[in-house]
């Protein structure tokens, strides 16, 4: 009995060393998402692949709500010292994370042991996505920007051509398209399939500063201190979405905060959305879909994106083989792009835009139509309060939509309330 | 006899009132250390400018109250215009409608359990779950509610997307939501209430109504205290529900006050200003459930 004991204490004492001995050799950081889609499905096997193949480091992934309670988790946990070592932090939020000294600056020595280089990445995302005030403190991890979800089944019936090079480039195009496919089924004098859906919210905010953009202005001037709205270009851009309501009557004129279902079910011929809508598409039953760029309503070709990117969140105290791990983590996430992409995303990698099952495969034509927008693709503003002018932005073009306001009115009072975030400058 | 003595001191009667507080103690504590304190602290936040990343918070006295007030371009009022008009729809229907509704269910005489059970339901699931259920139910292109109302012949509507209904609409599905809770609490009170009471009104002649006006009504004043001050708290606190099925949209026409000091801390990193909201929210409230003390003369004895 008493050997026994003894031989069980002995077994004990050196399982314990043994634990002990691997966790010592093992660091473990966390990592957070905002990818509450199937994209957090994909990334969650990506980080499970790693863990496999790496015996020294445990990525632990944890997914948060999208938006707004996303960024306060992360802003809070840096406060309390208890941020994780990686996150997901989408470009336009790089001002304010940087400014206040909340993510770690990226720098050389980083990105030797990334091994990593900006030859590695596509052009345009690296040069204008990540950095703040030209010090770099984000990785991009993809970029994404909008696009037309057409309903080939619907656009054969009209007698338009689903190719590639026969989707309408210019807005006038597209409205002539929209009016084709708009329809009242029934005869009963109401129209029962809209040519498109009116897009969620924030989308039409996209929309409206592409459409600016594309005619050659901004909507803040140079120095970002004041809303600039209020202009012909302004008044062009926004009147465009008003008439695709009331003068041209090929747009729902009810806005839903779930505008994909009607699209999905063929009650509309067409939606806008982002790149990342394709595993929706891909799922949504008998749907026979195709994707075209966002329809470019000036004379430049500039399209809106954005991007995701990684970075290391401040730490109560710094842990060089915690950074290590996480950029080791970074990097081997950015050599499975093409994995990601999958996720209904745009490569960040210049390669992956080379390889022949990006180039080719079916089920990436959203992504790849959409990354030809990276050439000529523009970020968001680098200003601290951006989500709250983009709320603005969304709010004045809801009321130009339904009628509350006329289009001058709307961008009047647009640069009023841009203006006075602009001098809060928060 | 020892025991006996130290037993004394734990038990709760008139002539131990101390034990009382002695039970109390384990709530107290973390009541102190997880409420009191931060609402403290939140009195001081509000006299600060702080962001809560970034720069130390800085003194600035009141001008975060004085912001609020006066900046033509902030939503404070306007939400708090919002809040009383969800107020204005709310209370009255939860207070009246669920009393209503448990009279009605106290007296019928079969199936009183399935309704019970049926009303009380809602309450149980998560606001983001009924939530997204009553949005798909309102979508005006892919609804449930269109399809009825087409196949009725009715034309669509989009209850959520307009500002004349928005707000109306969330009550609606606030009561269909929330009205258990002030259901069960009025079904206990007029359980309470002796039959007796009933039998001899009966006899002296009285009808169901003068039965309600003079027994039911004046008897169940406790309880009718107690859900329209809890009422009117709720409702000055909307927040999930609307923050999901419209986002306080269309054009911030129900953007409610919670939701916009939530948005002015944690969106627009603005804590100070988040904070003097809360104060003026919680004065606001303060004032109202007085009020309430007041109408309601709470404290006075009823007896028949």
């Amino acid at each position: 009995m008493r050997k026994s004991l003894a031989a069980a204490a002995v077994i004990l004492v050196l399982l314990l060393a043994l634990s002990s001995g691997i966790g010592a050799a093992k660091v473990t950081i966390d990592f957070w998402t905002l990818f509450t889609g199937p994209d957090g499905r994909v990334m969650g096997e990506l980080v499970e692949q790693f863990n496999q193949e790496h015996s020294d480091i445990e990525v632990v992934m944890q997914i948060l709500p999208w938006g707004e309670p996303y960024y306060s988790r992360l802003a809070t946990s840096v406060v309390s010292g208890e941020a994780p070592q990686v996150a997901i932090c989408h470009d336009y939020m790089i001002p304010r994370f940087a400014s206040t000294n909340s993510v770690l600056p990226i720098n050389e020595s980083m990105l030797e042991v990334l091994e990593m280089g900006e030859d590695m990445f596509y052009e345009a995302v690296w040069h204008n996505s990540g950095s703040y005030e030209g010090v770099r403190y984000g990785i991009p991890l993809d970029f994404h920007g909008f696009g037309v979800y057409y309903n080939v089944d619907l656009l054969h019936e009209a007698g338009l051509s689903s190719e590639a090079d026969a989707l309408p480039v210019t807005g006038d195009d597209f409205v002539a398209a929209l009016q084709k496919m708009t329809k009242d089924l029934d005869g009963d004098g109401t129209i029962d399939r809209w040519g498109i859906i009116a897009p969620l919210d924030w989308f039409r905010a996209w929309s409206l500063w592409a459409g600016v953009w594309q005619n050659g202005e901004d909507f803040l001037s140079e120095d970002r201190t004041r809303s600039t709205w209020n202009t012909d270009v302004g008044r062009k851009a926004l009147q465009f979405q008003v008439d695709l309501i009331h003068k041209h009557r090929v747009m729902s004129p009810e806005l839903s905060v779930n505008p994909f279902l009607a699209y999905y079910q063929g009650q509309a011929a067409t939606m806008i959305s982002g790149v990342w809508e394709v595993l929706g598409a891909e799922a949504a039953e008998g749907l026979n879909y195709t994707v075209g760029n966002h329809p470019l309503i000036g004379p430049e070709k500039v399209y809106a994106i954005g991007s995701h990117t990684f970075v290391l969140p401040v730490q109560a105290s710094r842990d060089a083989e915690k950074e290590r791990a996480a950029l080791t983590f970074i990097k081997w996430i950015l050599d499975h792009n093409l994995e990601w992409v999958k996720a209904g995303q745009c490569p960040a990698r210049l390669d992956v835009l080379r390889i022949d099952e990006f180039r080719n495969a079916p089920y990436l034509l959203p992504q790849r139509t959409i990354a030809e927008q990276g050439a000529f693709g523009r970020y968001l503003p680098k200003i601290i309060p951006w989500s709250r002018v983009q709320e603005r932005i969304v709010s004045g073009i809801e009321a130009a939509l339904l009628g509350k306001k006329t289009v001058e009115q709307t961008l009047i009072d647009m640069d009023r309330e841009i203006d006075a975030i602009l001098i809060r400058g928060r | 006899m020892a025991s006996n003595q130290r037993r004394k001191y734990l038990l709760l009667n008139e002539e131990n009132p101390l034990s009382a507080y002695l039970y109390l103690l384990p709530y107290l504590t973390l009541f102190v250390i997880f409420i009191a304190l931060p609402i403290l602290e939140s009195m001081q936040i509000s006299l600060y400018d702080w962001s809560l990343i970034g720069p130390p918070p800085r003194y600035v006295g009141l001008s975060n109250y004085h912001y609020i007030f006066t900046e033509p371009t902030e939503l404070f009022l306007p939400s708090l215009k919002n809040t009383l008009q969800y107020a204005v729809g709310a209370v009255p229907l939860f207070v009246v409608g669920s009393l209503f509704l448990a009279v009605a269910v106290d007296a019928v005489k079969r199936w009183k359990g399935f309704f019970q059970i049926a009303f009380v339901m809602p309450m149980v699931i998560n606001v983001a779950a009924i939530s997204i259920i009553w949005i798909w139910i309102f979508d005006p292109t892919s609804g449930l509610l269109n399809y009825y109302a087409g196949l009725l012949g009715l034309p669509s509507q989009n209850l959520l997307g307009h500002e004349e209904t928005a707000m109306w609409t969330i009550v609606a599905v606030s009561f269909w939501w929330g009205v258990g809770f002030p259901f069960l609490v009025y079904l206990s009170g007029l359980q309470d209430i002796p039959q007796t009471m009933y039998d001899a009104a009966r006899i002296d002649g009285a009808n169901a109504w003068h039965c309600f006006r003079y027994i039911t009504l004046p008897l169940l004043r406790p309880t009718l205290l107690f859900i329209s001050v809890m009422q009117i708290i709720g409702a000055f606190q909307v927040f999930g529900q609307v923050y999901i099925l419209t986002g306080g949209g269309p054009y911030d026409s129900t953007r409610v006050v919670v939701q916009h000091m939530y948005l002015t801390g944690f969106q627009y990193f603005e804590m100070g200003l988040a904070a003097a909201m809360a104060w003026v929210l919680f004065s606001i409230l303060i004032v109202f459930t007085l009020i309430q003390f007041k109408v309601f003369r709470f404290g006075e004895r009823l007896e028949y």
